[in-house]
């Protein structure tokens, strides 16, 4: 809990309690940070002279009003579930500048800032006093710094291209043979030149990962084979130092959550450290271990450990535990902090432990797949089923928990690169993207999305928070509507309904046209579970019910009465235009139906009723619960 | 066999010279090289090279650009074009791959190993 102000009550005589109190005021007052303090239902009860200075504000336009004013727009819904959270759980919150806050000024502008916590019990109850400080200044360092970094590099390795070039061919003896001293001579001058790349190469990581700049591709993912992998890309550099690498299971492992290929540079990094730390025909041992939630790897060498003095600063950028240490093993003193880096983003964690009987373990431990899945995949799976593409947990569940009502249940995505899997995997009934995804650009999402065979007319539904697309680029993606966040849910299910035609239940509709009754009633008793089936036996009835009803399928029979049942395809089309699919169920002719909205073709006599029901609920992701357990 | 002809394109006459040493030590190829897009666009119209290696970052015009230009002549529009750059993101060369290019060859390169690995890259997009 927080803490308790009590000095002014400790002091006894009622001239030292307003000394005390004059010196409070006097030190908020003074402090160069801007302070807030509000109360538990979030209304400003205090500030100081730096807050009004930061955020443009007389400080009687703040007291008595709620602290989301001095929060841009696009952020107060977030901002009042984080504060909701601080309330039930108070603790001290240190400011951090990864956390990508905003403040917003009187005059609608916004400034970056670092915002620490500190939660006070008061005789009025718990107050919380927020400390501001704008990072405006540090922000425009950081991208001057990183533009220069980049810059640098492009232009360091040019020169480099051709030196080591020039090199390679020397030592290749492309120029004829070389005396033994000069081609040892130019040895070292090549490998050093390739140590300047691998240099370049890390700085340019550390910078491109700092600034965000890299994107990250989730995807489920095999850790035991990617391992063995990149210890076999690794044996030759091993036998360089006559070190043996041993890959042990402890248990094994499920399917990590990750990006291949910045987890293959994390064990890269890691192994390649152990590799040089260990002693000639030294052991490297690396171990996978299945845990609850996650998995776990380790890579243990037989070094001499890290010093004690050097510990706390081992995954700080070019630290090395001694500078000669570096010039004999060929480091670069960045790759531990890459290692860090890059599991931070893929949301493990990484740490080191002495290994018994000497050297050092490191271990890096995983979000396991099975766990996100569980999170991911709607438990109540008897809606409608539809994609949310949301990095914000919160946000997600929010969501999911207001549609259910609604009869819809809602899978999450938490990148493209997860929601395009997710989407091929599985049909969704729509989509709905979150436009303001960390680690992706929204319209080239979008066109992503509407590549993939699978999805290129489901409905989409963008979220955003801040920008709006225009209507042009909206059609031209074919995206349904674009809706405010934090998303109204009666809006969003009606645009929904709207867009699936689907009942409350979540059935969808399906129009068979056929002159046999037998057939009719039969496919209707058999979907009658999942689907509502409208069932005609003419096409002047089927264009009767498409004009007020719509659907999600229609299924026809080639030979309905005299004429083709394929004469209803120009009506078959739903309000926005978007073509329904069809299925064609015929005892002959099948095979004449070109038309690409005809989805699967299948003649009466061979197929059995089965293999109709099959193609139906194989084009309405109707949802077998064996798919539901393979996704687990 | 007849001479594969191969036009190499980068602004950098250093790397030109080393590509070229590189790439002679296959007698197969025959090597051209521009120091420029402009260059380039005229050298493949004429001399029809079986494979352009393209650098990225050149003044004037860049190496896509140079290639949407390639791609846009009909006489041009199929030589198969690899990028050379630095160690280029997974992303980036998907990018360079759906802006037509066959391939990407990272910077810096082995020159002793370049002829095989451009080899490697003729023979998988089946053209020797």
């Amino acid at each position: 809990m927080g803490k308790v102000i009590g000095i002014a009550e400790k002091a006894c005589e009622p001239w030292a309690v307003e000394l005390v109190d004059e010196k409070f005021r006097l030190a908020v007052e003074a402090c160069p940070s801007g302070m807030v303090m509000t109360d538990g239902a979030g209304i400003i009860v205090l500030t100081n002279a730096e807050a009004e200075r930061l955020f443009g504000y007389q400080r009687s336009e703040l007291i008595g009003r709620p602290i989301e004013i001095l929060i841009p727009e696009r952020l107060r819904n977030k901002h009042q579930r984080h504060r909701h959270t601080f309330i039930e759980h108070p603790q001290t919150r240190h400011a951090e500048a990864s956390r990508n806050l905003f403040g917003l000024r009187q005059d609608g502008t916004e400034f970056p800032v670092e915002i620490g916590l500190e939660p006070i019990c008061s005789r009025d109850g718990l107050l919380v006093l927020s400390v501001i400080t704008d990072i405006s200044d540090r922000k425009r360092v950081d991208r001057l710094k990183n533009e220069f970094v980049s810059t640098v590099s492009h232009e360091l390795r040019t020169p480099l291209t051709s030196i080591s070039g020039s090199l390679g061919l020397l030592v290749g003896g492309a120029a004829g043979a070389l005396p033994e001293p000069a081609l040892r001579l130019l040895t070292i001058a090549q490998n050093n030149s390739q140590r300047l790349v691998r240099l370049i190469n890390d700085i340019l990581d550390i910078e491109k990962i700092e600034s965000g700049q890299i994107v990250f591709n989730f995807k489920r993912l095999d850790v035991h084979a990617l391992i063995e992998q990149v210890i076999e890309a690794n044996r030759a550099y091993a036998d360089g130092f006559g070190v043996q690498v041993r890959l042990e299971l402890a248990s094994t492992p499920g399917d990590v959550y990750a990006d291949p290929d910045r987890l293959a540079q994390v064990i890269t990094n890691l192994l390649s450290n152990a590799i040089k730390f260990s002693p000639l025909n030294g052991e490297v041992i690396v171990t996978i271990e299945q845990r609850a939630n996650n998995v776990r790897f380790s890579v243990r060498d037989h070094g001499s450990g890290i010093p004690a003095e050097f510990k706390p600063r081992v995954f700080e950028k070019f630290a090395q535990a001694d500078t000669t240490d570096a010039r004999q093993k060929g480091g670069t003193g960045l790759g531990l902090s890459i290692v860090k880096q890059i599991v931070t983003r893929l949301g493990g964690q990484v740490g080191f432990d002495e290994a018994p009987g000497g050297g050092t373990v490191f271990h890096v431990e995983l979000p396991a797949w099975a766990q996100v899945a569980r999170q991911d995949i709607d438990t109540d799976q008897r809606g409608v089923r539809i994609l949310l593409c949301e990095d914000d947990p919160d946000a997600a569940s929010a969501l999911r928990d207001g549609l259910h009502p609604f009869g819809f249940s809602t899978d999450f995505a938490r990148n493209p690169a997860d929601a395009i899997a997710r989407a091929k995997y599985d049909r969704y009934a729509a989509i709905l993207v979150d436009f303001e995804l960390p680690d992706a650009d929204g319209v080239n999402f979008l066109g992503r999305l509407r590549e993939q065979p699978e999805i290129y007319k489901t409905p989409i539904v963008i979220l955003s928070a801040g920008r709006k697309i225009d209507r042009n680029e909206m059609s031209k993606r074919d995206v349904l509507e674009w809706i405010e966040k934090p998303a109204d849910v009666d809006q969003l299910a009606r645009i929904l309904d709207g867009a699936i035609g689907h009942e409350v239940n979540g059935r969808p509709r399906i129009l068979h046209v056929d002159d046999d009754h037998d057939v009719l009633e039969l496919v209707a008793q058999i979907l009658e579970p999942t689907a509502i089936v409208v069932s005609v036996d003419s096409i002047e009835a089927a264009r009767r019910a498409l004009t007020t009803q719509h659907f999600d399928l229609a299924v026809l029979d080639i030979s309905v009465g005299p004429v083709s049942g394929l004469d209803l395809l120009p009506d078959l089309h739903s309000r926005k235009g978007a073509p329904i699919p069809v299925i064609v169920f015929s005892a002959h002719g099948a095979e004449l139906a070109t038309d690409p909205q005809v989805e699967a073709k299948l003649t009466k006599s061979r197929a059995s009723l089965d293999a109709l029901v099959a193609a139906i609920h194989d084009r309405l992701m109707l949802r077998s619960p064996e798919v539901a357990e393979e996704m687990q | 066999m007849s001479a594969i002809r191969i036009l190499h394109v980068d602004d950098e006459p250093d790397i030109r010279e080393i590509v070229g040493l590189s790439l002679s030590l296959n007698p197969d190829f025959q090597l051209r090289a521009c120091g420029s897009g402009a260059d380039a666009i005229t050298a493949a119209a004429a001399w029809s090279p079986l494979l352009i290696l393209l650098d990225v970052m050149m003044p004037g015009m860049d190496g896509p650009t140079t290639l949407s230009h390639l791609r846009k002549n009909p006489d041009t529009s199929d030589i198969p074009v690899l990028f050379m750059t630095a160690r280029a993101q997974a992303r980036e060369v998907e990018q360079f791959i759906s802006l037509g290019a066959q391939g990407v060859i990272s910077k810096p390169f082995d020159p002793m190993t370049l002829p095989f690995l451009v080899r490697n890259h003729l023979q998988a997009l089946k053209l020797v």
